[in-house]
């Protein structure tokens, strides 16, 4: 017993050691290369740009409301690329379930294609090949009031009007309208199309646990294919699922901060941006953390709490 | 009462073929499937031919620059992956031979090491985990000693970059990992918390954060005169990435073992390292070496990453060259893509298909 | 008396031992004794410092520290180059690893108050510049009113473009990348109608898109960064030395001294040329050096304006004009103190 404590107790004081080397450390390392060593830099003026935020921001804005819309964008892209691979990822899962021979090698050979690229391959290439077939501004092609050119797609929106390119009052680009960069798209396809990949395996194995069993006895009660897969197989496997169904979630959230190779304005590019503005290195890399890891305990424990109180916990 | 019952018997179904299905029956056995089939038959028809001649007939397999590429209707440019293969193995490292003795050995110890009978393991187990890491040192990086000029690190690049990341990563994170997992399961709850902390940590942070950390993060807690490489802080930052997942593989590992193992062992006089050491994590690795397996695949993946940084790994020197005015034109990205695809799949293909191929043995021998 | 005595050795002993760990001896001296000039270069950067294809060093930078070798040895080869980055190019100075850092670095007061590091003068005037398609027709940066521009994630580069669109209150969409590259790429598929960074590395990147002559630099720059060779502080001789190595070079061209002329200007009549060229004076024998210093700088690499077209300008693929670079008699900002 007291080796135990004894072992402890050095432990304890070995990180803690480690722990004040560094906070020594950082503070003269800090001092030498006159780095802030405040959160005082969050109220300051950004003066950076950014080309896509979702809550008004200009250069003008401080240091803390730009993280605030890089963090907003990574949870945007992070969502709608969420339910979209889904979407793929369970298409996807079934085509490989099915009987038909050259449908599910088809599947099996996206998945095993897809998910052994890696990401930021993926990434590069939507942004290319968005970027490459379509036209500058003054070409834009338009469906509706809809236009989509190289600097994104455009949509009539209440409040921001229809829009338009219109030389006279901008040279360069279609001014009105909500718009979806390319950036934002090459990100939502890379995403999508990758975390599909891993959502159809994850789909294809909560089916095959469903036992046999349990579709025998439905045939034998007769229900057709379609209800069987509806009623008996779909709610089993997605009680299966939903772990690593939401682990895949999270991955997806965190693959996004990949954005700044292609140029998108996500949390992590807009604090690399602040970071060397503003040499808060620690600071920086200290909210982004928290950030994260908050987003992910908050989704664990929602998680845990669902499965406690449904119906799909107990088994 | 309820929709789910039948009013009346089906027609009883036809009894099971003897045989499996033959093909026509499996593609065309009833008009779901027809349907189906001829879809895809058009879509392979639509896809197939533009593929076929951008990849190989009209490509450009030998120019001395990018004039041909550059022709209207020209297709892949493979004269340019020719012309900068070396770029992108080597980087801008002056002795090919140094890198390519090291991975020669590299490539003899993994051989070595998963070929499921071969004898001798221990001495490659201590030759990748010891042996490879000082003498690749030494070989790369020089020795002035030896009559190896030092070459530093600010030339390495392309696969080399790739694979020295990739491999560094894989042998720390195994005994990492396998720490990190004994602590988490450890009685001494400040060890175990240690360990959980530092697991949950790394875990639910961005690759790409952990990058950031390691190398602008790392000089700021160490001693002004102790400056890390550029090329080892990004190595630390994955060492520690890759171990806190190798962590939570090793630790399914370790619940497999039935906790009857290690008393037997402590009955048959074993201390509790012996135990450990010969009885229980033998089992525990070996049930989880498709999980270990597909963990690298994930590690060398992740090695695109460290173009953040500002190292130039396999996929960042394609994306440089792109920009040389010889070359540049239309088909140059995408060349040098489907390029950096077929590599990646290459490498992850055959880990996992190794992988896959090891689950069965397992699965057989469990049997 | 024996205090004396041993106050002196002691004080001679410190300042021995000062000197051998200081690495602080006479660079100079050192450098004779080496046989070779150590310089650090840039990695790789068209135009001011990269290897040919034999691996022979070639550019602007380059140029400057082959002026130096060839004013102590009469021999422009007796140099070797060190590949430095960004980061490590003041350390490898200050540990006295190089002798002059020649390294398109940017003079700034906290980098001679704070770091220990003179800078010998100014030898390339550059500021923030940007890249356009010509068919644009662009007359100044405010013409980009309303456009997209590609930046690279840098320390200054995105605020001074930011603080540009401030003061002249106009607005342009940033794109930001990690990687000068990407934004390059990104530029040139269209996404952009302007890439910003350094002038002098934007001309060498116009050279890596595929049709270069339909893109041009705007001549309106957003900062100041002037590039300057640079030296440790505490060695005043060798300052000195790099220092009018480089005033040399302007003040060979101002007199029309090139490397061609050279030998049959050391006749010339003209006392300026004279006393430059050491027809008369000794004018090296100050700086260590003999006394046909100059002549052996300018037959070795030529003058500045030489160096300059050679590397940078119409002799070269980058076609930089001479803008501020060229002498103040022609408009722009050299302006050598003279030989005398």
């Amino acid at each position: 017993m007291n080796r135990r404590v004894a072992l402890q107790a050095l432990l304890l004081l070995l990180v803690a050691g480690v722990f004040v080397a560094a906070f020594l450390n950082a503070r003269a390392n800090l001092e030498a290369r006159n780095m802030p060593t405040s959160f005082a830099f969050l109220w300051q003026t950004a003066g950076f740009g950014m080309n896509q935020s979702v809550i008004p921001y200009t250069p003008l804005d401080s240091y803390g409301r730009a993280l605030l819309a890089g963090a907003l964008n990574t949870l945007i892209v992070s969502v709608v690329a969420s339910a979209l691979a889904t979407l793929v990822g369970f298409a996807v899962g079934f085509s490989r379930l099915s009987s038909h021979w050259g449908l599910s090698r088809l599947a099996a050979l996206y998945v095993e294609t897809l998910r052994n690229i890696p990401l930021l391959l993926h990434l590069l290439f939507w942004y290319i090949v968005l970027l490459t077939p379509l036209p500058a501004p003054e070409h834009s092609l338009s469906l509706g009031g809809v236009l989509l050119n190289n600097r994104g797609l455009y949509f009539p929106f209440p409040g921001l009007g229809w829009p338009l390119f219109d030389p006279a009052r901008n040279a360069f680009n279609v001014e009105g309208g909500l718009r979806l960069a390319p950036e934002a798209a090459a990100m939502i396809l890379g995403l999508t199309f990758y975390t599909a990949s891993y959502i159809a395996e994850i789909l294809r194995a909560g089916v095959q646990a469903v036992p046999r069993g349990q579709i025998e006895a439905a045939s034998a009660l007769g229900l057709s294919a379609a209800q069987t897969r509806r009623l008996v197989v779909l709610p089993q496997a997605l009680r299966v699922a939903l772990p690593p169904l939401i682990s895949q979630y999270l991955a997806l959230t965190k693959n996004s901060s990949l954005a700044a190779f292609i140029g998108f304005a996500d949390l992590m590019q807009v604090s690399g941006t602040i970071l060397n503005q503003t040499g808060a290195a620690l600071q920086t890399l200290g909210v982004d953390m928290a950030l994260y890891l908050g987003l992910s305990m908050l989704t664990l424990a929602l998680m845990r709490r669902f499965e406690r109180g449904s119906e799909w916990g107990a088994r | 009462m309820s929709d789910f019952l039948r009013a009346e018997f089906l027609s009883p179904l036809p009894p099971p073929p003897a045989r499996g299905k033959s093909w026509r029956e499996k593609l065309f056995g009833d008009a779901r499937a027809t349907a189906i089939t001829l879809g895809l038959l058009v879509a392979a028809g639509l896809l197939l031919p533009p593929a076929v001649r951008y990849l190989f007939i009209d490509a450009v397999w030998t120019a001395p620059d990018g004039a041909l590429c550059r022709a209207p209707g020209a297709g892949a440019c493979w004269a340019y992956v020719a012309a900068k293969l070396p770029f992108f193995i080597y980087g801008a490292y002056p002795q090919p031979w140094r890198v390519n003795t090291a991975f020669l050995l590299a490539l003899v110890l993994i051989v070595w090491l998963l070929r499921p009978r071969a004898k001798y393991k221990n001495y490659a187990l201590g030759g990748f985990f010891i042996g490879l890491p000082v003498v690749g040192f030494i070989l790369l990086h020089g020795a002035p000693a030896l009559g190896l000029p030092v070459v530093g690190t600010n030339l390495w690049g392309g696969a080399l970059v790739s694979l020295i990341m990739a491999l560094a990563g894989m042998t720390a994170a195994l005994p990492g990992g396998v720490a990190l997992a004994l602590g988490r399961r450890s009685k001494l709850p400040a060890l175990r918390w240690l360990c959980v902390g530092t697991i949950e940590f790394v875990r639910g942070a961005p690759l790409i954060a952990v990058l950031f950390m390691a190398n602008v993060l790392l000089p700021l807690f160490l001693p002004p005169d102790w400056a890390p490489d550029r090329l080892l802080r990004p190595l630390f930052g994955i060492a520690l990435f890759a171990s806190a997942y190798m962590a939570e593989v090793v630790r399914g590992g370790l619940a497999a073992v039935p906790l009857g193992q290690s008393e037997a062992a402590a009955a048959l006089g074993f201390s509790r390292w012996q135990g450990l050491r010969l009885i229980v994590l033998p089992q525990a690795l070996g049930a989880v070496v498709p999980g270990i397996v597909n963990n690298f695949v994930a590690l060398f993946k992740d090695t695109t990453l460290v173009a953040i940084v500002g190292l130039f790994d396999f996929l960042h020197a394609i994306e440089t060259a792109r920009l040389d005015p010889a070359w540049a034109g239309p088909q140059i990205a995408l060349t040098g893509y489907i390029f950096a695809a077929a590599f990646y799949l290459g490498f992850c293909l055959a880990m996992s298909s190794y992988a896959r191929a090891l689950e069965g043995r397992l699965a057989e021998a469990r049997r | 008396m024996v205090l004396v005595v041993k106050k002196i050795v002691l004080a001679l002993g410190l300042a021995l031992f000062l000197a051998g760990v200081g690495a602080r001896a006479d660079t100079l001296d050192q450098v004779r004794a080496r046989g070779a000039l150590v310089c650090g270069v840039n990695i790789g950067l068209a135009g001011f410092g990269l290897p040919d294809d034999r691996g022979s060093w070639r550019g602007f930078d380059i140029d400057y520290c082959r002026a130096v070798a060839a004013a102590i040895f009469g021999d422009a080869q007796k140099v070797r180059f060190t590949p430095l980055s960004g980061k490590d190019r003041f350390t490898a100075l200050q540990s006295g690893e190089i002798d002059i850092l020649s390294r398109n670095t940017t003079w700034t007061q906290s980098r001679e108050a704070g770091q220990g590091l003179l800078f010998v003068g100014i030898n390339y005037f550059d500021g923030q510049a940007f890249l356009a398609r010509k068919a644009r027709n662009l007359k100044s940066v405010r013409d980009l009113k309303g456009a997209s521009i590609c930046v690279q994630q840098g320390t200054t580069t995105e605020l001074n473009l930011a603080d540009y669109f401030r003061k002249t209150g106009i607005s342009a969409e940033t794109v930001v990348f990690t990687g000068g590259d990407e934004a390059l790429k990104a530029y040139e598929s269209g996404r952009c109608d302007a890439y910003t960074t350094d002038g002098s590395a934007l001309y060498a990147q116009r050279l890596k898109l595929s049709a270069p002559d339909d893109h041009e630099v705007l001549a309106e720059t957003l900062s100041k960064e002037p590039f300057g060779p640079v030296v440790r502080q505490g060695d005043d001789r060798w300052f000195n030395l790099v220092k009018w190595t480089h005033f040399a070079l302007l003040d060979a061209e101002e007199l029309g001294v090139t490397s061609a002329n050279v030998e049959s200007l050391r006749e010339s009549q003209n006392p300026e040329i004279r006393r430059l060229l050491g027809a008369d004076n000794d004018f090296g024998a100050g700086l260590g050096l003999s006394k046909d210093w100059v002549a052996r700088i300018v037959k070795a690499v030529g003058n500045y304006g030489e160096i300059f077209s050679r590397n940078l300008g119409e002799g070269s693929p980058l076609k930089i004009p001479r803008g501020l670079n060229a002498q103040w008699r022609d408009g722009g900002l050299h302006y050598a103190p003279p030989v005398r």
